[in-house]
């Protein structure tokens, strides 16, 4: 492109947008004409509505809403919880030049809440300095206790008729979002077709898919419908391969505690001339991990400690390859004394084998048609109840045509090597079985570091890390797990990575209260707020011996602070 | 704090949004989030100043009313909008040039030229006033439309109802204006501003 025309592009990008102000202004005469009807009937509408609007607009200028036809925000009573204003503060750590989102933390309110079998479900929402609004989604934890869980930063004004984004807490599934002011009702569809109507509440919507719902295969949502004034349909979002269809196969790599090397068959199922396989290996946790193994490939890992799974059954399904044909193989997991019964379409019921506590399941092709499809698993405890109950997707079940399931990739590991900034400290280990690790601190400045982690001498991780002292103190001890595999398990090793300020001490504690020592190396220039760095390797003797966590320890000996080991201890 | 959510998007041409306001009004608001901030920039550009905000609003209430007009077959609605936008701007200006003449007692310019109205731009477009200052109206619009907001020489020929020779001659002499003017500014020359 030629001078004058790159100039004048670039002064014409320039030019700075509408405000909001003049957009909703533009907005609500438009909303005029394209809803007289509403205008007849309830001629003071508008004009509350514009009200609101300018109120709105003085309480939180991007946060506000676009006329009669548009969800005008008004904050629902309730101040922020502590925790959110903390992450909303931190929200800009790290953030790259011009990246910021510069919330407006004061002026952060409520838009959606709601109580729920589980617990309270909030959605929050802080206007920025950049005009944009950030959403924080709350819900419960594992013990009921509502908590910040997901957010993010979009568009003051929704840009789409209908935003959903899906996440996944502890069992259960949200599908959560907001619609444009050309929605007013919303509802939720499900494969099997079966309709609910979700509540809007300033144009926010948060809908809780139970865990029956929510493994892949199950009747999980499919679809969002939108509904204007009217009643008529004015957008469909499709929500498949929203939950578990999503990462098919996140599961697929193997989870540091299986001991592989003491891996044995438990069943296999014969399929198109191959066999679907499933292997149990001890946990070095207690319990027991299984791989499902089509053939060659693995397709999912899962983990199980010797106490009973938080669900009554659980299961996985693929749509693997066997054979170079598609074979659908579901593979579980039940509570001791609870029977799974497969109930189909046709009205068969019958219970797989169950080998300990597991299953494997081969669906014959005859049980992909329409009519005799599998309806149900269903879990049936010791006392003859129905203790959990899947209901399956059959109408538009994408896993009984089309092709098999891809594999998932590797994991992707950050490699850190910053060769021009200069070498400050070094950490090298010897493990018991996979050689030399070592890391290396590299530093910029007292606020910005990298740490590569090698294993003789080939970068397999690490970070660029940064300090920022004027937020709240950094933790006193913290700590990488670092678990390395090996192809055959042979050469497994399962090692701490962490910094520690310097001139605390620091030592490894176990479970019968003996400890030792960790020897901290100090950088030769200020790392962060004084850092030392150190490795520690859970040894097989040191597993025995249950390790239990680190403590810190002042001049005088006194702990400081204290971090449980993470589960492979 | 992890971020799980995964947000989708699936979106629909402005040909297909307008086609289902037909059925569904409400739907219309799609179209108006998507082109009243490049329109409104376009307008500003153009010079029509505090103006920019009140024509870009007429510009959605004439397109809503004119919708059932709109031709499907093209996906864009674009030059569609630009081109009512910018006959409403014409209209605009000749009504104010009436306006003008009718009180010449009150005001102490006869009529308002095309350099009195790229001045109204507000200081931040200084520069885009500089370059566009000496361009005559038709020059202009072809110009900011090919230059700023990217459209093809049809679709500029759509919105400006000529023939695609007519834009490319437009655009030709617009360009060596500009030209010309920045090579002036670059020796040190300097050159009239409007």
């Amino acid at each position: 492109m030629s001078d004058e025309l790159t100039y004048l592009q670039e002064e014409y990008r320039r030019l700075p947008p509408a405000d909001q102000t003049v957009e909703r202004v533009a907005r609500a005469r438009l909303a005029a004409v394209i809803a007289p009807r509403r205008r007849r009937r309830r001629p003071s509408v508008l004009l509350a509505a514009a009200l609101l609007v300018g109120l709105t607009a003085l309480a939180a200028p991007a946060v506000a809403g676009r006329g009669p036809l548009t969800h005008v925000i008004e904050f629902l009573r309730g101040d922020p919880p502590d925790e959110l204003v903390t992450d909303l503060e931190r929200l800009d750590r790290g953030a790259p030049a011009g990246m910021e989102q510069e919330p407006i933390v004061a002026k952060t309110g409520k838009v959606y809440e709601a109580r729920t079998n589980l617990g309270v479900v909030r959605i929050w929402l802080t206007p920025t300095k950049t005009g944009r609004v950030c959403g924080t989604f709350e819900a419960p934890d594992e013990k009921g206790r509502t908590r910040p869980f997901t957010s993010g930063c979009m568009p003051a004004l929704p840009n789409r008729p209908i935003t959903v984004s899906t996440s996944l807490n502890y069992d259960v599934g949200y599908v959560q979002g907001r619609v444009s002011g050309a929605i007013e009702r919303l509802e939720l569809e499900y494969a099997n077709a079966h309709r609910e109507n979700l509540p809007l509440q300033n144009g926010f919507f948060v809908a809780p898919i139970p865990p029956e719902r929510v493994p892949r295969g199950t009747d999980q949502p499919a679809r969002l419908i939108g509904r204007g004034e009217d009643g008529d349909i004015v957008h469909v979002e499709d929500l498949r391969g929203f939950l578990g269809e999503r990462f098919p196969h996140q599961g697929s790599e193997r989870p540091p505690v299986a001991e592989v090397a003491r891996e044995r068959e438990v069943v296999g199922v014969p399929v198109n001339g191959s066999r679907a396989i499933l292997y149990e290996s001890p946990s070095r946790i207690g319990g027991t991990c299984a791989r499902l193994a089509v053939g060659a490939e693995t397709w999912s890992w899962d983990c199980a400690k010797d106490d009973e799974p938080r669900l009554p059954v659980r299961f996985v399904l693929h749509r693997a390859s066997a054979g170079g044909q598609p074979a659908v193989v579901i593979a579980g997991i039940a509570r001791t004394g609870v029977a799974v019964e497969l109930v189909y379409e046709d009205g068969l019921r019958e219970r797989p084998t169950l080998h300990g506590r597991r299953f494997l399941i081969v669906l014959p092709e005859q049980r992909w048609v329409d009519g005799r499809r599998l309806q149900e698993i269903v879990g049936i405890g010791a006392d003859g109840q129905q203790a959990i109950r899947y209901p399956m997707a059959t109408t538009g079940a994408r896993f009984y045509s089309g092709p098999p399931d891809q594999m998932s990739r590797p994991a992707m590991q950050q490699k850190v090597w910053r060769p021009e900034w200069p070498l400050v400290a070094r950490v090298g280990l010897e493990t018991e079985r996979a050689g030399e690790i070592s890391l290396e601190v590299r530093r910029l400045n007292d606020r910005q570091w990298a740490e590569t982690l090698r294993q003789d001498g080939t970068p397999f991780g690490g970070g660029e890390l940064r300090w920022f002292p004027e937020d709240k103190p950094d933790a006193t001890i913290s700590i990488g797990w670092l678990p390395i595999l090996s192809d055959d398990g042979k050469r497994d090793a399962f090692v701490y990575s962490g910094q520690i300020r310097v001139g605390t001490g620091l030592r490894a504690v176990y479970r019968d209260g003996a400890s030792e020592s960790i020897e901290i190396v100090k950088p030769s220039a200020t790392v962060g707020p004084n850092l030392g760095f150190f490795l520690f390797e859970v040894t097989d003797e040191r597993r025995e011996k249950r390790f239990a966590r680190f403590e810190a320890l002042d001049d005088a000996g006194n702990v400081v602070a204290s971090v449980p080991a993470p589960p492979v201890g | 704090m992890m971020m799980i959510g995964i947000a989708r998007e699936r979106v629909l041409s402005d040909s297909d949004l307008i086609g289902e306001s037909l059925r569904s009004p409400a739907v219309f608001f799609e179209l108006f989030d998507r082109h009243f901030q490049p329109l409104h920039r376009f307008l500003q550009a153009r010079g029509v100043g505090d103006g920019a905000a009140d024509l870009a609003a007429e510009t959605f209430v004439v397109a809503f009313r004119r919708r059932a007009s709109f031709d499907r077959g093209r996906a864009d609605a674009r030059p569609w909008l630009f081109g009512i936008a910018l006959n409403l701007a014409r209209n605009e200006a000749r009504s104010e040039r009436r306006r003008l003449r009718a009180l010449p007692s009150l005001v102490e310019r006869p009529d308002a030229t095309d350099a009195d109205v790229v001045a109204r731009l507000d200081s931040q477009a200084m520069p885009l006033r500089e370059a566009l200052a000496g361009l005559a109206e038709d020059e202009r619009d072809v110009l900011l439309l090919y230059a700023g907001e990217e459209l093809t020489y049809e679709e500029i020929a759509d919105a400006l109802g000529v023939a695609v020779g007519t834009v490319k001659s437009r655009l030709h002499r617009a360009r060596t204006k500009v030209r010309a003017k920045l090579e002036q500014h670059q020796e040190g020359v300097g050159g009239d501003v409007g």
